[in-house]
């Protein structure tokens, strides 16, 4: 290599450095990404469907996944979220009470059906809501009766069936739906209470008993557009969720959609 | 205030001194091994003894519920004689043992290293057995470590969280511990059952801490 050539790359070689010194500054002036704040009945599904949002051009998504009544909170308290979709209309009403939704946004996508799961070990036998307050069913795992939406929603179509009073002080509560799935699954409670999506999503546990659309309070999954600078992108993301391949995804997942 | 929280606080306070109980022989034991003696596999127990404080709380509860599922080892055993832990008060005990244990080793471990080893072996040539010299010389000279080790795991126990609830549940009247109590307040947005037990956590834990400090300056130390 002659000496003038050496002295032609020098310059390239110094634009090289720079722009790796660069590098992390334009990374962070790349647009950032959605936060979508989902229910934990949600997360698997919406995983899938922000990955078939992003082969179709989408921008980032980051899924923020908790119970409902979490999500609802962090909202109120001025947590930086785009989008809230949650497993029960009264903590959409939480959120909306804040003032901080975009009016006019909230649509209910999905519902969903509850389901009374025992460990896959159990025998093949059906259990009717009645046979959850006798002696042989000791414990009963169910999100908290009070808050986490499959709980309440769970109380509800006890109180609904007069089994009630029998069944409370069995009551395990648990913070969300898959940590009643791992309770049941590893046989420590004799049934749970789930949404049938859920017990979808482990091996460890059978569904003895579904729970007739009629018999439950409407399980709806509404979502809403969070007032910030990015609300035009989130109102696109959520318009993806109605879409026909979102629709699929989440029927697979077996959940119902709502046709608008 | 309700009397269900001094329930609950009465609840807390006598499981978070029975894993204390539990806890501190067994921590004892395993402060000392690490802290005088050499053998293999070492770096193997000082990381298991280690990984509550560092793993998330509930994963290490996710971990105890698979262990003692009806399925997995441990658990046939203790069907097979009888004894019931996951969802039962035991359960609150074993997640504030394993939580508060790393605590425990690491102060312990601490304070035997700090004691001369010549008054042990000088006690050791003058004939006193191992024993002997564990009883009359080692613990004497670690009893700050210790009641300082003691206080702090206890401390530790009364705020177990993340496991206690996926192990034992937080059953009202059986299983919650104030921690549990406090959350379950606070999602189902009953502020001020949530308030009481607040304070009264803050009052104990204030207290376990200050006890130490008093402790640490009555010793000598600044």
């Amino acid at each position: 290599m002659t000496d003038r050539l050496r002295k032609h790359l020098r310059p390239v070689g110094l634009v090289l450095v720079m722009m790796g010194a660069l590098a992390p500054l334009t990374a962070q002036t790349a647009p950032p990404a959605l936060t979508v704040s989902v229910a934990s009945s949600l997360s698997d599904v919406m995983g899938r469907v922000v990955t078939a949002w992003r082969a179709r051009g989408g921008g980032a998504v980051a899924l923020n996944a908790a119970g409902s009544q979490v999500l609802a909170r962090q909202i109120v308290q001025g947590a930086p979220v785009d989008v809230f979709f949650s497993a029960d209309a009264a903590q959409m009403k939480v959120a909306a009470a804040s003032g901080r939704l975009v009016e006019g946004s909230v649509r209910v996508l999905l519902t969903n059906r509850l389901v009374v799961i025992v460990p896959a070990t159990a025998g093949p036998a059906r259990l009717r809501p009645a046979d959850l307050t006798m002696p042989r069913v000791r414990r009963v795992a169910l999100g908290q009766p009070d808050s986490v939406p499959a709980g309440v929603y769970a109380r509800q179509w006890f109180e609904a069936q007069g089994v009630w009073q029998g069944v409370a002080p069995k009551v395990v509560p648990v913070l969300t739906a898959r940590a009643a799935l791992a309770a049941v699954a590893a046989g420590r409670a004799d049934a749970g209470l789930v949404f049938a999506t859920d017990a979808l999503a482990s091996a460890g546990v059978r569904v003895a008993y579904e729970v007739p659309a009629a018999e439950t309070p409407g399980i709806a999954y509404p979502v809403a557009v969070v007032r910030t600078a990015r609300a035009a992108e989130a109102q696109r993301f959520v318009d993806f969720l109605q879409s026909a391949e979102a629709r699929t995804l989440f029927e697979a997942a077996g959940f119902g959609v709502r046709t608008p | 205030m309700d009397t269900t929280i001094w329930a609950t606080t009465a609840f807390t306070v006598l499981m978070g001194l029975l894993s204390t109980l539990v806890a501190m022989p067994l921590a004892m034991g395993v402060a000392w091994l690490l802290a005088r003696r050499h053998f293999r596999g070492k770096p193997v127990v000082e990381t298991v003894v280690t990984l509550p404080l560092v793993l998330p709380p509930v994963a290490t509860g996710y971990l105890l519920l698979q262990m003692l599922g009806v399925s997995a080892p441990v658990g046939r055993l203790l069907d097979a004689i009888g004894v019931e832990v996951v969802f039962t008060w035991k359960a609150v005990v074993l997640a504030m043992v394993v939580m508060s244990l790393p605590l425990l080793v690491l102060t312990l471990r601490t304070g035997f290293e700090q004691i001369d080893r010549r008054y042990e072996q000088v006690a050791a040539t003058l004939g006193a057995s191992p024993w002997r010299v564990w009883i009359t010389v080692t613990l004497p000279l670690a009893r700050r470590s210790i009641v300082v080790a003691a206080l702090l795991g206890f401390a530790r126990a009364l705020g177990e969280f993340g496991a206690t609830i996926i192990v034992a549940g937080g059953i009202p009247g059986q299983t919650q511990t104030l921690a549990v109590a406090l959350f379950t307040f606070i999602e189902s947005g009953r502020d001020a059952e949530a308030r009481d037990v607040l304070w009264v956590s803050l009052a104990l834990a204030a207290l376990a801490v200050l006890t130490v400090q008093l402790l640490r300056r009555r010793e000598g130390q600044p």
